[in-house]
């Protein structure tokens, strides 16, 4: 019986690794392509005369950035299979830990 | 005992041959030299900048793209001359080059004289939120030994005649219109790089910070 639980759990967290932590790596690895970006740009327009008329200049330099990398939701994948290994454990603990109980009543 | 005797020679046997063999091989073997592949990760450094300009006239008083920050006075009716030009660092991998405009008030300021170069990318999917809007240049950027200074994206600015003196946003007196230049390597991208800038262009984080 604990077997085909042991089992049971291998295939569950196995379906969940490759669901939330090898797909989204495969697909994030089909789009890396090398790309730069330039800091901004800006033209601000006023309608009043500021105290300051001089423009302010920026000392030129050049950057290569990553990408915007979003707002951590990318690290949901590992959070969620950290939490379903969890519980697999704890599922796996609970199980043998009730067999244990009948089994000495 | 004839058995262990039998293993104890086979092994010794065995143990000869090798003995015997390993020199003859040597002599007769020969290697090519090592093939040693190094792979350099590439990048792209890709800079925009624009010439200074006269906040009270809205003209142009340098003579070179040099600066990141320019400030015009709002005039209604008033052409002023702005000219985001992207310059591609030396030895950047060959790339294609894409410049995104955050336009806040585009029934106030209008992006005139595009230069023949650039082209208008179109948001076939509505990903980019209003205002924005995406220019390509035409050619890929081969890798050089030198950095490489494009032609501005446009000239010029228009401030509508019908703009009554305040902008209708958080601020009534301040307003700003934004560029980036946003580079990907032309590399296999030919079909796929449009779509791409588009998708880097539509995050709301490119125009948030510098």
């Amino acid at each position: 019986m604990n077997r085909h639980k042991l089992r049971a759990a291998a295939i569950l967290v196995s379906v969940v690794l490759c669901f939330f932590v090898i797909s989204p790596m495969l697909i994030q690895g089909t789009s890396a392509y090398i790309i730069g970006q330039s800091h901004i740009c800006r033209a601000n327009f006023y309608t009043e005369q500021p105290e300051s008329s001089m423009p302010e200049s920026s000392v030129p330099e050049s950057s290569v950035e990553s990408p915007p990398t979003g707002d951590g939701s990318d690290k949901m994948p590992v959070m969620v299979m950290l939490l379903f290994s969890m519980l697999t454990i704890a599922a796996i603990w609970f199980s043998q830990h009730h067999d244990t109980e009948n089994q000495m009543n | 005992m004839n058995r262990k005797a039998l293993i104890t020679g086979a092994a010794a046997a065995a143990l000869l041959t090798t003995c015997l063999l390993v020199p003859s091989f040597a002599f007769l073997s020969a290697k090519s030299p090592k093939v040693v592949n190094h792979f350099v990760s590439a990048l792209i450094a890709v800079d925009l900048k624009e010439t200074l300009v006269d906040p009270e006239t809205g003209k142009k008083t340098g003579t070179k793209p040099e600066v990141y920050e320019n400030t015009y006075l709002t005039v209604a009716g008033r052409t002023v001359d702005k000219d985001p030009t992207p310059i591609v660092m030396k030895n950047s991998t060959d790339c294609y080059i894409y410049v995104g405009v955050k336009n806040e008030y585009p029934d106030i300021f209008s992006i005139e004289d595009v230069n023949a170069e650039w082209t208008f990318v179109e948001d076939k999917d509505n990903k980019l939120e209003e205002g924005v809007t995406v220019y390509k240049y035409n050619a890929a950027v081969a890798k050089s030994d030198s950095d490489q200074q494009l032609s501005a994206v446009f000239e010029h600015v228009r401030i509508s005649e019908n703009f009554d003196g305040k902008f209708h946003g958080a601020s009534e007196t301040d307003s700003a219109i934004e560029a980036r230049a946003f580079a990907v390597q032309s590399e296999n991208t030919a079909a796929v790089s449009d779509g791409y800038a588009i998708d880097y262009f539509s995050s709301s984080e490119v125009f948030d910070k510098n």
